[in-house]
């Protein structure tokens, strides 16, 4: 049979489940009888304060007894009573079918329709009966034997009993009242205490009133549509109705294709009792795959009709590439690809059980299907062609086509099946052609194919749409037909498929589950169409609102219907936490030992049947991430060593599958390759390669085989095996799970990143630097599947969620990085609070308040809020790439410890930010609700482009653009003045000014007379002041800029300055909102002044904090710290420790870089102890260094007063006492091991425990000079006692 | 009262504020020795009697901005010779962490468009003896 008549009898199933829903055997009553011989008996035995109560349904004969032995002990008599009867009954009813038009499993016997057929093996578990009826397709007559579970029995004869007892009256044996006597308990008329104490007589028609329950229930009995059967048979139908109903209702409501056809094949195997293998084929992975197969197949040739003869052909050409592969003839495929579609839309039990009476015709089809479906890799390979022809894009051209069938004319037998046809279509149309003289524009594609094929490459730029055929041309005299490469007729160009518009785009999603792919298809993915219907622009603006949320509403179901499909297939659950805005991404957990391999069934199952899922519904299928734990724990068994070389070994294992997975994305082999030499160990780069050259074809399969593997690898960790094996064991599962999670884009690799990230668990710093690198490379998936690259990702909220959790985890490393404050606070602003922050360059309208329990960010207030500029998130991404600069490398070292060298970079990198895109024109920058540049003045040249929400300089984007642009300064050449290196300095800082509004300050050097003065800000002048003289303690020249110390002073003095500079023209800003004429009257310099008034009013700016400050500290309650603040002496002295400690601090680093770990915990039974201290020492170094950086950001306040009301608010004296105590700790630990290690070993140790306790008190030193002496003021809340001048 | 190391003021008010100030007077006012630069002059010790460096600085128009004289070593006036020359001193208002500036407005004279003032050392020596280390004649408009 060739493909068309399967697709022929597949298009007939629907036809043929209406013919036969009326034709299968209908319920019926025939257990009726059966009922009505039945005996039910009760005991109640036992104390009246132990009652027992036995019951016992026995059949009709002469068991006695009750309870459970009695009832089975009734059913075997009565089996072997029956059993010889019956078998003498049927084999008179094969003899009679012979002559008679009976047919089938059990022939009637032509006694009864009712009669009982029962044989003895299943008369204990059902109870059977026969019934009879028309093959609906046939006409003949079959009896059939059903059977009934025990459930539904009992529940018919409870129902039965119950009727009994409501139809008859109850005697009383001849107590009672004259009309209890006489009609039993339900003639009862009153109560004695009526009759005979109080005299009265009943009125005749006069009831017992308790007999008003039973009343109301015969009052329902024969209201009910089986009032007049007898209880027997009203009890059957009843139930039967009640069954049915619950069937309709379970098709009706089944959520997708494998339930409703596990639930046909369940009624036919019981109906049926199609075979066994059917029956194990019901649910789970074989019967989804099997299903997504026939589907995708059924599909791919309902498509290929699309394009004509080649289409036809290439139906024929996957038919014989099926056939060579092992899959079975693609006509019977298609017979059940058109069952299992018309069997996967029942809704009612008529309909189940007419498609699973069908079932028995394709049964035995069916197992050999779903036996090639799960075990025939080879058919898995189609894939890639049928997704061409089902989902995938669509060709346009011969070469197009060519590429997508590859898998399939790969084969040789496939190819010339496919040649043949189509040189047989050629043929036929020429003939036709030549005997009409009509011109057949098919030809033209039709002959490309098949040149192409051949080799002739030039044919594969061929369109597959064929040229229309010129109007009016002769017949005869038509053009010549086109040869392959010959130009379209002249004239005309192919014609392109039209695109459907919006209007019809959007009905068709509304109808159908096609269309609303179609619709996402339209737009690329699912949440750039959910973001399009949101926002209802461009085509979309066409639509209503309402209309678009109800799509929206469709699409988000239509996801959570297949969601449901799969959580009903698979012990699986949705990731807790996943967002409920409907544009994110929801991931499926499998669950269970077995999640692996249900995770590559399920995707299997969805590549087929959803080619392109991920990106279509923003999808993901994951394995349990609590398997990591597991292993975690077992991990966690092995000796101390061996855990942590293997935990080490892993993360470099997990690295290398990393860098793999870049490199797959890499553009181009150059790209790859350097990527790949980034891996240092040669094995570890050897796997790497092999993983990044795999196709996405191969990685599918490898990764499938992965996961299987990976449920097999976890359950072979044997908790009582050696601990070599344990590691051994430990290892495989460990390696096997990260490299399938390296096949998948969407999943971390690392088990520091999924323990940390995804379970929340507290890792060691191995773990964290996994979990960064594996954040990192979430930003690699990201940049790879966004349009525009990295540029394009970082308008997305996904990029900040990874920003922030790289913040999370560097910060949990120990890292201390003032920039990691600004990232997570802008990663949480994104990610949690709100996900439109950077989406556009446009301001939109925001809603004060934050998101309660989710962020810590929070909107002041209701109104319009900016968009965000390509440049701001081009400096948020040098700000990140700074911060992984500066740590990522020592992180990494301490990871991985003797594994890296420590001059090895790492090899997981951010992704580069693209180069920026030409601009049309040139377009204003600046500007925002901070002040302008001045009155009438157009963009600021040169100056920053500062996002509006900044608060200035001592804003976190602008310190990164003025770190950077220093950064990028080159020494200065030799003969380099200081005036002219500190203008250099200058100019990055007076953009950002100008950018504010102000006019930059001048810079000059000058000799100030006193060395220990380094310089000032002059607001009469507008100039920074710089002493050329200021020496340091040594007496060496302070800025020296032939010493990069020097430079780096002198930068940080400048800065320093600069913020005094804005700090008075905000102030006049400030002031100039309600006493102007004061604010010029400062003796301030009148550009300051003119910018100041002419910008636009402070108040309610990000900028007024600033300026309401600086007032105060004109005219305020500050001004009585001047006098403690100006203790020159003192600031000094501070500036001097600080300066020392800063020093002590490089010692400190490079003693404990001299500490050879590894080495020291070569001993085996000190390794845990040398961990610890390793650990304490770095936690000391790290909160130092913390320490350090706050104090080194004092270091050019002139104040000491403000310098320690900075040092109180960020080092609160508990945490100062905390710090101590774990210098102790730490100091203790050292001690206990330095005098039992080698010698050689424990100089380096020394030397580092000597070195961080001058560390720590060089910093004890400085606070101590920045607390307040006797008579000092206490510090005062800066906000409180404002005066008006 | 005259102060040797003031007494140059006069001279310097009304160079930087009249009509047609101009860098190339007050260059030839400072005498030999003076620098000129894109930002305008630089002279050294002795070019104004009793200061250090002395810096004029020119506006975008070619006009003079501020002259500012250095006193280097503590040799600078205290404030009360200060005030004896120019009249009484007003603290300005400032941040803190700057140093303390003192303005002379009773000697800004009838042109008004100079203001001058001085930067002193630090208040904890608050008095008459506290001395200028730099004082800025400023051409303000008018």
């Amino acid at each position: 049979m060739g493909i068309e008549g399967g697709m022929g009898r597949a298009l007939l199933m629907h036809t043929a489940e209406r013919l036969v829903a009326g034709g299968v055997a209908a319920p019926s009553l025939d257990f009726t009888s059966q009922i009505a011989l039945s005996q039910r008996k009760t005991a109640v035995t036992g104390t009246a304060g132990a009652v027992d109560y036995d019951t016992a349904e026995l059949f009709p004969n002469t068991t006695e007894g009750v309870g459970r032995g009695a009832e089975a002990t009734s059913r075997t008599e009565y089996a072997g009573a029956q059993s010889g009867h019956q078998a003498e009954q049927f084999q008179k009813s094969l003899m009679d079918s012979a002559s008679g038009d009976y047919a089938g499993m059990r022939a009637d016997l032509g006694l009864k329709d009712e009669a009982l057929y029962f044989a003895p093996q299943q008369i204990r578990g059902t109870w059977s009966y026969l019934v009879r009826s028309e093959n609906p397709l046939t006409g003949q007559k079959v009896a059939e034997q059903k059977q009934m579970p025990m459930e539904v029995a009992n529940l018919i004869l409870e129902r039965t009993q119950a009727l009994s007892a409501l139809k008859g009256t109850h005697t009383t044996g001849g107590l009672g009242e004259a009309g209890t006597r006489g009609g039993g308990v339900e003639g009862t008329k009153g109560t004695v205490r009526e009759q005979y104490l109080e005299g009265k007589e009943p009125p005749p028609n006069a009831t017992h009133p308790g007999l008003k329950p039973i009343d109301e229930a015969k009052k329902r009995d024969a209201a009910s549509p089986y009032a007049q059967m007898p209880a027997g048979q009203a009890a059957t139908a009843s139930v039967l109705a009640d069954l049915e109903h619950y069937l309709d209702g379970w098709f009706a409501n089944a959520h997708g294709v494998v339930p409703r056809v596990s639930g046909v094949l369940a009624i036919a195997n019981r109906e049926y009792n199609v075979s066994d293998l059917v029956a194990h084929e019901l649910t789970g992975a074989k019967l989804a795959i099997a299903v997504a197969k026939a589907l995708a197949l059924a599909a791919a040739i309902r498509v290929a009709s699309m394009f004509g003869p080649i289409g036809r052909a290439i139906g024929e050409a996957v038919g014989k590439a099926m056939h060579y592969l092992g899959a079975p003839d693609a006509a019977i495929v298609l017979t059940i690809a058109g069952w299992i579609h018309a069997a996967g839309e029942v809704e009612s039990l008529s309909s189940a059980r007419a498609q699973a009476y069908m079932v028995q015709h394709v049964a035995t089809d069916m197992v050999t299907l779903f036996e090639n479906a799960v075990s025939n890799t080879a058919v898995a390979g189609m894939n890639v062609g049928w997704t061409a022809l089902t989902g995938g894009k669509k060709p346009n051209t011969v070469g197009d086509l060519l590429d997508e069938l590859g898998p399939v004319l790969d084969k040789p037998e496939a190819k010339k099946e496919f040649l043949d046809t189509i040189e047989a279509e050629i043929s036929t149309r020429e003939e036709a052609q030549k005997q009409s003289g009509d011109y057949d524009p098919e030809l033209v594609p039709l002959r490309a194919v098949r040149d192409a094929l051949l080799g002739k490459s030039e044919a594969e730029s061929v369109p597959l749409e064929s040229p229309a055929a010129k109007p009016g041309s002769a017949p005869g005299a038509g053009p010549t037909p086109q040869g392959v490469g010959a130009p379209p007729p002249a004239g005309g160009t192919a014609p392109q498929a039209s695109r459907p518009t919006i209007e019809q785009v959007v009905a068709d999603a509304h109808a159908s589950r096609s269309g609303r792919d179609a619709l996402i298809d339209r737009y690329g993915s699912w949440e750039e169409t959910i973001g399009r219907l949101k926002a209802g622009t461009d085509e979309l603006a066409s639509i209503p609102e309402p209309a678009r949320k109800q799509l929206i509403d469709g699409l988000v179901k239509q996801r959570s219907d297949l969601i449901s499909e799969l959580r009903g297939m698979y012990e699986s659950q949705e990731m807790e936490g996943a967002s409920a805005e409907p544009g994110s991404d929801v991931d499926l957990n499998m669950t269970g030992p077995d999640a692996g391999r249900h995770a590559a069934e399920a995707m299997t199952y969805l590549d087929a049947t959803h080619p392109g899922w991920r990106a279509r519904y923003r999808m993901g299928v994951l394995v349990d991430a609590t398997r990591a734990e597991t292993l975690s724990e077992a991990l966690g068994k092995l000796p101390e060593a061996e855990r942590v070389d293997l935990t080490r070994r892993q993360a470099m294992a997990a690295e290398a599958f990393l860098v793999a997975r870049e490199a797959r994305n890499a553009e181009t082999g150059d790209a790859r390759e350097a990527l790949l030499a980034g891996i240092k160990d040669p094995d570890l780069q050897k796997r790497a390669r092999w993983l990044a050259s795999l196709d996405e074809s191969a990685a599918n399969a490898e990764r499938s085989k992965l996961l299987v593997h990976s449920d097999a690898a976890l359950k072979a960790v044997d908790p009582k095996a050696s601990a070599a094996d344990r590691r051994a064991q430990i290892g495989e599962a460990l390696d096997t799970q990260a490299l399938a999670n390296a096949l998948d884009p969407e999943a971390y690799v690392t088990s520091g990143g999924i323990r940390s990230v995804v379970l929340g668990k507290k890792v060691d710093v191995t773990g964290r630097y996994e979990a960064v690198i594996d954040q990192i490379d979430m930003l690699h998936h990201q940049a790879h599947s966004t349009p525009g690259g990295m540029r394009g990702a970082l308008r997305r909220y996904e990029t900040f969620k990874y920003v922030m959790r790289i913040c999370d985890q560097l910060t949990a490393a120990g890292v201390k990085d003032r920039r990691i404050a600004f990232l997570r606070n802008q990663g949480e602003l994104v990610y949690k609070l709100d996900r439109n922050a950077v989406a556009s360059e446009e301001s939109r309208i925001v809603s004060g308040g934050g998101a309660p329990g989710k962020a810590s960010v929070a909107y002041e207030g209701t109104g319009e809020a900016p968009g965000v500029s390509d440049a701001f998130l081009a400096e948020t991404h040098e700000m990140l790439q700074g911060l992984l600069d500066d740590h990522l490398k020592t992180l990494r070292s301490q990871a991985l410890g003797p594994h890296a060298a420590a001059g090895d970079a790492p090899p997981v990198k951010l992704p580069e930010l693209e180069p920026e895109p030409p601009q049309p024109a040139p377009t204003p920058q600046g500007g925002g609700p901070g002040p302008g540049p001045g009155p009438g003045a157009g963009p600021v040249p040169g100056a920053p482009v500062v996002n509006p929400n900044e608060v200035g300089l001592t804003d976190p984007h602008a310190v990164v653009r003025v770190a950077d642009a220093l950064v990028r300064q080159r020494p200065p050449a030799p003969g380099t003045t200081l005036k002219a290196h500190a203008a250099t300095v200058l100019a990055p800082i007076s953009r950002e000014l100008v950018a504010l509004g102000t006019k930059e300050p001048g810079i000059d050097t000058t000799d100030m007379g006193d060395p220990t003065r380094w310089g000032f800000f002059s607001p009469v002048d507008n100039m920074i002041y710089i002493n050329e003289k200021a020496e340091l303690p040594d007496k060496r020249l302070a800025f020296d800029i032939a010493d990069p110390v020097a430079r780096q002073r002198l930068a940080g003095l400048i800065l320093h300055e600069a913020r005094h500079a804005e700090q008075y023209f905000q102030a006049v800003r400030y002031m100039a909102a309600f006493n102007p004429l004061r604010a010029q009257s400062l003796g301030i310099h009148p550009d300051i002044v003119s910018r100041a008034m002419a910008s636009k009013p402070i108040i309610g700016t990000p900028e007024e904090a600033i300026g309401r400050a600086a007032y105060e500290e004109f005219f305020g309650s500050d001004t009585a710290r001047t006098v403690y603040g100006q203790d020159a002496q003192r600031t000094t002295d501070l500036r001097n420790r600080i300066d020392t400690a800063k020093s002590i601090r490089d010692i400190a680093q490079q003693d404990l870089q001299n500490v050879r770990w590894w080495e020291l915990g070569k001993t085996e039974r000190l390794q845990a102890k040398i961990l610890k201290v390793q650990q304490e020492l770095y936690r000391l170094k790290a909160e130092l260094d913390h320490r350090m950086e706050v104090y080194y950001g004092l270091f050019h306040e002139q104040d000491a007063y403000a310098a320690w009301r900075a040092l109180d608010k960020e080092f609160p004296q508990a945490r100062l006492r905390q710090a101590e105590r774990q210098m102790h700790e730490a100091w203790d630990m050292v001690d206990s091991v330095r005098n039992i290690l080698p010698e050689a070993e424990t100089q380096a140790l020394n030397n580092s425990a000597a070195a961080m306790r001058a560390y720590w008190e060089a910093l004890e030193e400085v606070a101590r000079l920045t607390r307040p002496g006797p008579g000092a003021p206490a510090p005062a809340p800066t906000s409180g006692g404002t005066k008006t001048p | 009262m005259t102060a040797p190391r003031l007494d140059w003021v006069a001279e310097a008010r009304v160079l930087v504020t009249e009509p047609d100030a101009s860098l190339d007077r007050i260059a030839a006012w400072l005498g030999d020795g003076v620098e000129r630069d894109e930002e305008g002059l630089r002279a050294g010790a002795g070019a104004v009697p009793g200061a250090g460096t002395v810096r004029v600085r020119g506006r975008d128009d070619g006009t003079v901005d501020f002259l500012a004289a250095w006193y280097p070593d503590a040799t600078g006036p205290t404030l009360g010779e200060a005030e004896a020359a120019l009249g009484p001193a007003e603290e300005l208002p400032r941040l803190v962490a700057t140093p303390p500036q003192v303005a002379f407005p009773a000697y800004r004279g009838a042109a008004a468009s100079c203001f001058i003032a001085a930067t002193t050392s630090d208040p904890a020596t608050e008095g008459p003896s506290r001395r200028l280390f730099q004082l800025t004649l400023r051409r303000d408009a008018l």
